[in-house]
């Protein structure tokens, strides 16, 4: 894809996360009053659930990435885990973020160290921050690839514990509105804001994706041809 | 409702600043190899190549 219609789709993406925002003020229609200790902060939800839903797939990309780099030497492969930490790292500081917004206000306090799905999501950020920083302070190397492939590949784990957090030790974090089993609790007017937030951000993350991607490319680029040049 | 707009804001200015990064990252190093490959054409003599992938020697 050109880097004309990779900023494209990120600036698409960034576009309708903004609209995601007015839609989710202004649009979405209110909750009971009596559901909810704060209900306004309710509304932070169609940037959470979003956010969060672009992660994983972002930390699904870091998966596959880690796996073709470790099992075939891709270097198309190290570019994507590469992107997939980058886009996991972006979306998933918008998840716990917003997250942490809407539990001050609902629960009075940011972050509930008892709760199974906050930990292990925020263990997943980290893992995210940690790929990131490590490969910017180590030199690119087979070696330095493999050992965070290994963490890409081993860290997918937490994906799967995240998402039935709440279905097996429901705690503090609200249980799933959506594929929860009871047919969800949302109206149509609050399903299509969702709808439309998880599209943008989906959105979003692709651009971030292949941007990513592109910078690591011409990073590698540049690295042969002062090599080349040391050479000379 | 206010403390929750500017929550909203100071993510969405937070993932503006993000964006215009990935974006400043990219033209950056663009220009970067842009200047690298110009300098090395104007100095360097024509017998050696410098391939995009592969880095190449010839003499």
């Amino acid at each position: 894809m050109s880097k004309r219609a990779a900023e494209l789709v990120l600036l698409v993406g960034f576009i309708g996360i903004g609209i995601t925002l007015v839609l989710a003020l202004l649009k979405a229609p209110s909750v009971s009053i009596n559901a909810f200790e704060s209900p306004d902060a309710q509304r932070i939800f169609y940037w959470h659930v979003p956010a969060a839903w672009a992660a994983f797939i972002a930390f699904g990309f870091l998966f596959l990435g880690s796996a073709l780099w470790f099992f075939k030497r891709s270097d198309f492969g190290w570019r994507m885990h590469v992107a997939g930490a980058e886009a996991g790292l972006a979306t998933g500081l918008m998840t716990v973020w917003s997250g942490m917004v809407w539990g001050s206000a609902e629960w009075g306090v940011a972050w509930d160290w008892s709760d199974v799905r906050l930990n292990t999501f925020g263990l997943l950020t980290f893992l995210a921050l940690f790929l990131v920083l490590g490969r910017q302070a180590q030199p690119d190397g087979v070696e330095t690839r493999d050992t965070f492939s290994t963490f890409g590949l081993f860290g997918f784990v937490l994906v799967p514990v995240t998402y039935v957090a709440t279905r097996l030790w429901q705690i503090r974090h609200p249980g799933p509105v959506l594929g929860g089993g009871d047919g969800g609790s949302l109206n149509s007017e609050m399903a299509a804001v969702l709808f439309f937030g998880a599209i943008s951000f989906t959105t979003f993350m692709i651009g971030h994706v292949l941007m990513s991607m592109r910078i690591t490319l011409l990073e590698q680029r540049l690295e042969s041809i002062q090599e080349a040049m040391d050479k000379v | 409702m206010t403390y929750l707009a500017v929550a909203y804001l100071g993510m969405l200015i937070a993932i503006a600043i993000w964006t215009w990064t990935v974006f400043s990252r990219s033209n950056d190093l663009e220009q970067r190899i842009d200047a690298v490959e110009r300098n090395i054409e104007q100095h360097t003599p024509k017998s050696i190549i410098i391939g995009d992938e592969d880095t190449k020697e010839q003499e």
